[in-house]
């Protein structure tokens, strides 16, 4: 397998104070990758800076996605050219209909693509099979984008926007936070219908509640701004018998 | 449509309009009374005055204001809540771009006598420029105490964290801007606007 | 009018505690104002030449200038030539306690401040003003030894002219209002604060002003310096006796906040508010500013309860990069009283941020209104604000106003306001007194929790004071 994301001796730092302290990680094609650490190691810290939240400085180190820099490219040219971010605390956008913003950015990847953008019909189409496949209603699809939304149905659109564009690298920061066990499954289950032998996941999480929906590949763990150490799914289960504090 | 100061009355029971000069409006709710109206200010300023006669008369009052180049407005709107049981709800929402300025004041005034109203204003306004400017004084002036009254107040850029949002989603800059823009105004402005919005947001976003 | 109503109007009318007057020999200076009274104060308290120069520079500003008529309410006419700018129980300021007429110090025993350090209470240095003069500083030498100048301002004329004369008037300048003017002109005393470089002030530092003398006014000027990285948090409270004419208070606090450091200005203002009808009372018109360096911090917190007609905004020039301002309100009225108190926050350096809460709570005749300035000037690259403004209202003849004003000239400054207004509900109030409380203790109860997060921010020494206060105050107001 080729290194879809590779990550050298990363530092990145928010007004003065640095979190990320010299990371490194290869993420191949194909490979579920859980990063597991306690709070405020830099979990979330990582996946703003993946993809290019404009609070995070980058100091020191490279991150090469497809072999591409990816910290020279703007956020949107990030995520067009495959990076999705599946927010923690999902944005607010009043007034900005569901459908209307999926519709938008997946013509805006086709265009990257080069590819014709979808017109109405087609694109309904694309998105009702998807829709209904995660148990999105109608109803859901014409309000704005998480606005009076639970956290539960938050997280399930998250994963929707995910089965809409289609990515080749999604990471999912903390999906797990206060969800019941149907959200979970949800999402788990998205996850599942997702996974192919191209398109990596990289699952920010705490705990092991996600884990037990999606059994992942390789599992690191993250302390103070590093990753500590990479093994295999084993490695979940010695996190939740002993903690943190033995790495 | 080419005016760029266009208004929309959607609804006037027992209402008395006085129009005086283009810029001036005094609308007098009688009982029971209702009156919507819809105001876009693209050069001009506006004067408004809503008198609450009657009991229970209510009002909504929605003003969206766009302004470019070095045009300088000035907006008044203020309710008068005359006699008891009245409502009035005021939703302001405005962008400045360019060199332009707006200033916006807004009263809500209860006298003594008017037990049991409810006014509510929101205002938003968005810069898009370093030098476009606004200054907005919204004012409660509350002489009653059985009464519900509030306002809100809000003046800065686009949010950096939607503006974010949307990129991951793969949307440009630009786009993303053009979308938060015009979902700004969201349904504020009525159907019949939407041209002359879309014109200047073509413009101007 | 229903049973609660009633309950709730009964309660908002207790006596003022703090009414009586002390009889001691007073020294005035000529009533009314002109250049030779002027010259008199200047005299009397043995000024250098670069000061009295200062006085009569204002003092000739003002003569061109009107009394403004811009806020809420209405007063008798103020005779300035019908007041004594100068009083004083002693003839030459005391060089110690034992040199204060007695009478003076049993006035503060019986206001609870005891001025003798080992009665004084502990944690906290005091500055006495009656009157014109300053009667005695407590805790003055042992916070010399860490470097901290805390005495009368008169003193520090005398002892520190450099540091005087360099920051006098630098943050609010002698043309700056008609009160502020007529302040430099006519000044009486006040405290001078200077912490060094680095220091942490151990202590809370406060000064209680006292009105005493009929038909004085009083003019104290404050002046507070806090070098780089220094840290002090200073109160003031006041009181007057219960008259009948109106008394006129004109106040300048001046604050230097430099780079780093970090100050607390509290103010606990009860002077008489007048009696049931609007008679008396003090018209309290001050002029409150600091100026904010880089990475540095204003905080003001003010409990204004007292006096006739209060006309007061504490601001924040916030100059440097970083700097930070707050300003958090109670301002309670009750019978005839008028207060029209908010604040300025003026951001010129970038990442500006601050705060503003403020809690009104009208009762009786009174009226109350919040008037504020944000201002977002083209530097303020990222500044931001947030305000709330809150009012009560406590019977139906009082009045509530909200008037803030946001000015945004920086495309990256964010400015937020909220207000809102509303009564103590009849279910809150039931629900209250089904527990068993009085209407009083309810409306007490209800007001101290629309006003805890402002009550919060006092020093802990006079935040249970002052929810007692709130209670006396609204006695009588319910209805």
């Amino acid at each position: 397998m080729a290194a879809l994301l590779e990550i050298k001796n990363l530092h990145a730092k928010v007004g003065n104070k640095e979190i990320l302290k010299g990371l490194n990680l290869v993420i191949e094609a194909g490979e579920v990758h859980a990063i597991m650490g306690p709070n405020g190691c830099g979990k979330s810290t990582l996946s703003a800076v993946i993809t290019g939240h404009p609070s995070y400085v980058v100091t020191e180190g490279k991150v090469l996605f497809k072999g591409k820099d990816l910290l020279k490219m703007t956020p949107d040219e990030r995520a067009n050219a495959g990076v999705f971010l599946a927010f923690q605390h999902p944005i607010e956008l009043p007034g900005v209909g569901l459908a209307q913003f999926l519709k938008t950015a997946l013509n805006a990847k086709r265009k990257f693509e080069g590819k014709e953008s979808m017109d109405a019909v087609a694109f309904m189409k694309y998105m009702n099979v998807r829709a209904t496949a995660l148990g999105i209603s109608n109803e859901m699809l014409k309000r704005p984008v998480n606005v009076g939304f639970s956290g539960g149905e938050k997280k399930r659109l998250e994963t929707f926007q995910m089965a809409m564009l289609e990515p080749d690298f999604c990471i999912l920061d903390e999906m797990d936070s206060g969800l019941d066990v149907d959200a979970l499954k949800v999402v788990g289950q998205g996850v599942s219908v997702m996974r192919d032998a191209k398109r990596s996941f990289m699952i920010i999480t705490h705990h092991d509640d996600l884990l037990q929906y999606v059994k992942p590949d390789k599992v690191s763990i993250m302390r103070d701004g590093v990753i500590i150490k990479t093994a295999g799914a084993e490695l979940v289960k010695e996190v939740e018998a002993s903690g943190y504090d033995k790495f | 449509m080419t005016n760029s100061n266009p208004f929309l009355i959607h609804a006037q029971d027992q209402v008395v309009v006085k129009n005086p000069d283009e810029k001036s409006w005094v609308f007098e709710v009688g009982k029971n009374g209702n009156l919507w109206v819809d105001f876009l200010q693209m050069t001009d300023d506006l004067d408004v005055l809503v008198s609450l006669q009657g009991e229970a008369a209510k009002c909504k009052i929605n003003c969206a204001y766009l302004t470019n180049k070095n045009n300088n407005l000035n907006i008044n709107i203020k309710v008068l809540h005359k006699h008891k049981k009245t409502t009035s709800e005021q939703y302001i929402r405005g962008i400045v771009t360019d060199e332009s300025a707006v200033s916006f004041k807004g009263i809500i005034e209860i006298p003594k006598s008017s037990q049991k109203c409810d006014g509510r204003q929101h205002h938003r306004g968005l810069i898009l420029s370093p030098k476009a400017k606004i200054e907005a004084t919204p004012q409660l002036e509350i002489w009653a105490d059985d009464v519900i009254c509030s306002h809100g107040s809000a003046v800065g850029p686009l949010d950096q964290n939607q503006m974010f949002y949307l990129q991951t989603r793969g949307i440009p800059e630009n786009e993303a801007r053009k979308i938060l823009l015009s979902s700004f105004l969201g349904d504020l402005m009525p159907d019949e606007f939407s041209d002359t919005i879309q014109k200047w947001m073509d413009e101007n976003a | 009018m229903k049973k609660e109503q009633s309950d709730l109007l009964e309660v908002v009318n207790s006596p003022y505690k703090e009414g009586f007057e002390t009889v001691v020999q007073t020294e005035y200076a000529p009533k009314g104002l002109n250049e030779d009274v002027i010259r008199f104060i200047s005299k009397k308290k043995d000024e250098p030449d670069w000061l009295l120069d200062f006085r009569l520079k204002a003092f000739r500003h003002w003569q061109t200038m009107t009394e403004p008529h811009w806020f809420h309410g209405h007063y008798d006419p103020i005779d300035y030539q019908n007041i004594y700018y100068y009083s004083s129980p002693h003839k030459k300021a005391p060089k110690s306690l034992d040199e204060v007429n007695p009478e003076v110090l049993k006035t503060y025993e019986k206001l609870g401040i005891p001025l003798k350090e080992q009665e004084a209470l502990t944690g906290v240095a005091v500055d006495a003003i009656f009157d014109s003069t300053s009667i005695g500083t407590t805790y003055k030498e042992e916070l010399k030894k860490r470097g901290i100048l805390f005495c009368s301002f008169s003193e520090a004329v005398h002892e520190y002219p450099e540091l005087v004369k360099e920051y006098l008037g630098s943050v609010v300048p002698y043309t700056d209002n008609f009160f502020a003017c007529l302040n430099s002109a006519v000044f009486s005393d006040g405290s001078f604060v200077y912490v060094p470089k680095g220091v942490q002030c151990p202590m809370e530092l406060s000064s209680y002003f006292r009105i005493n003398a009929r038909q004085a006014g009083q003019f104290e000027r404050t002046l507070i310096i806090a070098d780089e990285e220094s840290s002090v948090s200073y109160l003031e409270g006041c009181t007057a006796p219960q008259r009948d004419e109106n008394q006129l208070h004109a106040a300048i606090v001046e604050i230097v906040v430099k780079d780093r450091a970090n100050v607390k200005y509290s103010t606990v203002q009860n002077w008489y508010p007048g009696d049931k009808n609007g008679k008396g009372g003090v018209y309290n018109l001050v002029t409150k500013r600091g100026l904010v360096m880089n990475d540095a911090k204003l905080s003001w917190t003010q409990v204004e309860t007292g006096s006739a007609i209060t006309w007061k905004y504490p601001s924040c020039i916030l100059k440097g990069d970083n700097a930070v301002g707050e300003f958090y309100s109670v301002a309670l009225t009750n019978n005839h009283q008028q207060a029209d108190t908010g604040t300025k926050m003026i951001h010129l350096g970038k990442n500006t941020t601050s705060t503003i809460i403020s809690k009104g709570i009208s009762a009786g005749f009174s009226s109350n209104t919040y008037r504020g300035l944000v201002k977002m000037s083209p530097g303020a690259e990222n500044a931001k604000n947030v305000s709330k403004c809150d009012s009560l209202l406590i019977g139906d003849r009082c009045g509530a106003h909200t008037i803030p004003v946001m000015q945004c000239a920086n495309e990256t400054a964010t400015i937020e306001h909220e207000a809102t207004t509303s009564k103590i509900s009849e279910e809150q109030l039931f629900y209250t007194m089904q527990r068993g409380l009085s209407a009083e203790e309810a409306v007490g109860l209800i007001v101290n929790g629309f006003c805890r997060e402002i009550m919060q921010k006092l020093p802990l020494e006079f935040a249970i004071e002052t929810q007692k206060l709130i209670g006396i105050q609204l006695e009588g107001s319910v209805g």
